[in-house]
């Protein structure tokens, strides 16, 4: 455990060392959570649009812009740029510790830290939005919405492993990388919330991981899901995390015998 | 003094000529390495042609729901998308890959190696990198742009294509600039290794009809941070909005972007240290 939290100090002291890429970052989700609210304000259309009022849309798109910095934990790049480069020799296979417990300790350090960076993009965005919010909060439904949020991160986390690791087969990996931002995106509820599909979408959208990393969170914060939905998803989300577990295990384990340390 | 006078412009043209040589060469040297990867270049294509398809998702799902966003119906916004599509292709085909590599040149100390050249080192860092791995999003979206069209209630007439096509390369030259004067800033914010991302996000705000910002946001997105010229105002003059006022401003922007980045430029240039040599 203790070599660990020496990675996840590593992370904090790293985070520390990136103070204006990140401003830059949030910056530009300022600029992106400024327009989506613009958009949903001129849109016309019902009462409601996909279910969701106008100030119900707005707070979901802030919501998804904090759930960004803390929930998006993909070390998928990290890990085939390793593969690719032969850094992960030395990285994974000469360290006492595991590869999938070191990045993990990585991802924690930096999500710790990196979304403070965005006080100041929420308290602008709360200024200018700040009479088209909702909320709709009880002490259950935070303790609810961390555990989603932590269980949330963890998916996106084992699924992006598992993606990265495909490094050991392929040449190019960020084609296969971002399939995770097109399935967060179009079917996780990041882009656009999931009840603006048809019925029979909606069917897989609820099957498939994605769900249980953007949008299920989000769910619970506006006080969409009854208690048995949550305890459902919960169950759900432990099962992907396992079912992604398992595969990035059998992939680690083929993967080192097809891998040769290029320049490593 | 009218000998003189030919003189110069006979320099003036020879130097012209060695300038548009050094692009062909550039252009030449850019696609040898684009034929050297060619399954690459085809994994990139279906990938950017995937992209443009759940772009077209969104669009469906989003006018499944409403009926029109700041006045704008759907086939509008589909022409606006795909103008937008355009827009992205032309700035990675030379203005992203050397502003971002200019960039990174100055982070590495390599800017070096231009600056002892015997030519203009803004025109080197401004066309060293051709990208013609979005050729394949490029026809598509010209391909769709053609047939989207016929859905627009508006005559296609040859003044609208051609304030078209100003107004779209003029947007590109407000980009240039504004896109050269925040890579100019690594002269100072040397950590800035993510500037892809930011001038994305900037690019992004076009991606809708600007009309969507109230007066105050909306002036703003129009001429000062001028995402409109993306597609906003390019898709306009399609439906054959009027134009030319826009396409004096336009000018008038980018003339005057063009003499505040080759200011900074040079101010930036006196003030460069390198960083290995």
């Amino acid at each position: 455990m203790r070599k660990y939290l020496a990675f996840y100090r590593i992370s904090i002291q790293n985070t520390l060392t990136y103070r204006g890429p990140i401003l830059l970052w949030r910056v530009g989700n300022l600029l992106a959570l400024l327009t989506m609210a613009a958009f949903w304000l001129s849109a016309k259309g019902g009462a409601t649009i996909g279910g969701y009022g106008k100030s119900e849309l707005v707070t979901y798109y802030i919501f998804v812009m904090f759930l960004q910095w803390i929930i998006f934990w993909n070390a998928s790049g990290y890990v085939s740029q390793e593969i690719k480069e032969g850094e992960f020799s030395t990285r994974a296979l000469l360290k006492p510790a595991s590869y999938y417990w070191q990045k993990f300790a990585h991802e924690l350090g930096w999500h710790t830290l990196s979304p403070l960076y965005g006080l100041t993009i929420i308290a602008v965005a709360l200024f200018f939005l700040k009479s088209n919010l909702v909320f709709r909060f009880s002490p259950l439904t935070f303790f609810f919405l961390v555990i989603a949020i932590f269980l949330g991160a963890v998916v996106c986390f084992s699924l992006s492993m598992c993606l990265g690791l495909l490094a050991f087969w392929l040449t190019e990996t960020s084609q296969v990388n971002s399939l995770l931002w097109a399935g967060l995106l179009v079917l996780g509820g990041q882009g656009i919330p999931i009840t603006f599909f048809p019925d029979m979408f909606r069917t897989v959208i609820y099957i498939l991981p994605f769900r249980y990393v953007f949008s299920f969170p989000i769910e619970i914060f506006l006080g969409r899901l009854a208690l048995e939905g949550i305890l459902v998803a919960f169950v759900i989300q432990v099962l992907w995390i396992g079912t992604f577990v398992l595969l990035y295990n059998l992939l680690w384990k083929k993967g080192v015998q097809v891998y040769s340390a290029y320049g490593g | 003094m009218e000998k003189g006078g030919a003189s110069i412009f006979c320099l003036w043209r020879l130097e012209m000529r060695r300038y548009f040589k050094l692009i062909i060469i550039n252009w030449k040297r850019c696609f040898m390495r684009l034929v050297e990867f060619r399954l690459e270049v085809v994994a990139w294509s279906i990938h950017s042609i995937f992209w443009i398809a759940l772009t077209f998702l969104f669009i469906w799902l989003i006018f499944g729901q409403v009926q029109s966003v700041a006045g704008w119906t759907e086939s509008q916004v589909v022409v606006l998308t795909i103008t937008f599509g355009l827009f992205e292709s032309f700035l990675w085909f030379f203005v992203y890959p050397s502003v971002l590599n200019f960039s990174k040149m100055i982070r590495r100390g390599d800017l070096d190696t231009l600056l002892v050249k015997p030519v203009n080192t803004r025109f080197a860092v401004s066309f060293s990198i051709f990208e013609f791995d979005n050729y394949g999003r490029f026809l598509v979206m010209m391909a769709l742009l053609f047939l989207s069209f016929s859905r627009l209630e508006a005559t296609l007439t040859l003044a609208n294509m051609i304030s078209f096509v100003l107004l779209f390369f003029i947007g590109v030259f407000i980009f240039y600039c504004l896109f050269f004067i925040m890579a100019t800033m690594s002269f100072w914010f040397t950590d800035l290794w993510n500037l892809e991302d930011f001038l994305e996000s900037i690019v992004d705000v076009g991606r809708f009809p600007t009309y969507i910002f109230e007066q105050g946001f909306r002036l703003i997105f129009f001429y000062v941070l001028p995402v409109a010229y993306v597609a906003t105002f390019p898709t306009e003059a399609l439906m054959g909005r009027p134009s030319d006022l826009r396409i004096i401003a336009g000018l008038m922007l980018g003339i005057i972007l063009f003499i505040i980045s080759q200011l900074f430029w040079k101010f930036s240039l006196k003030n460069y240290t390198s960083a290995s040599s």
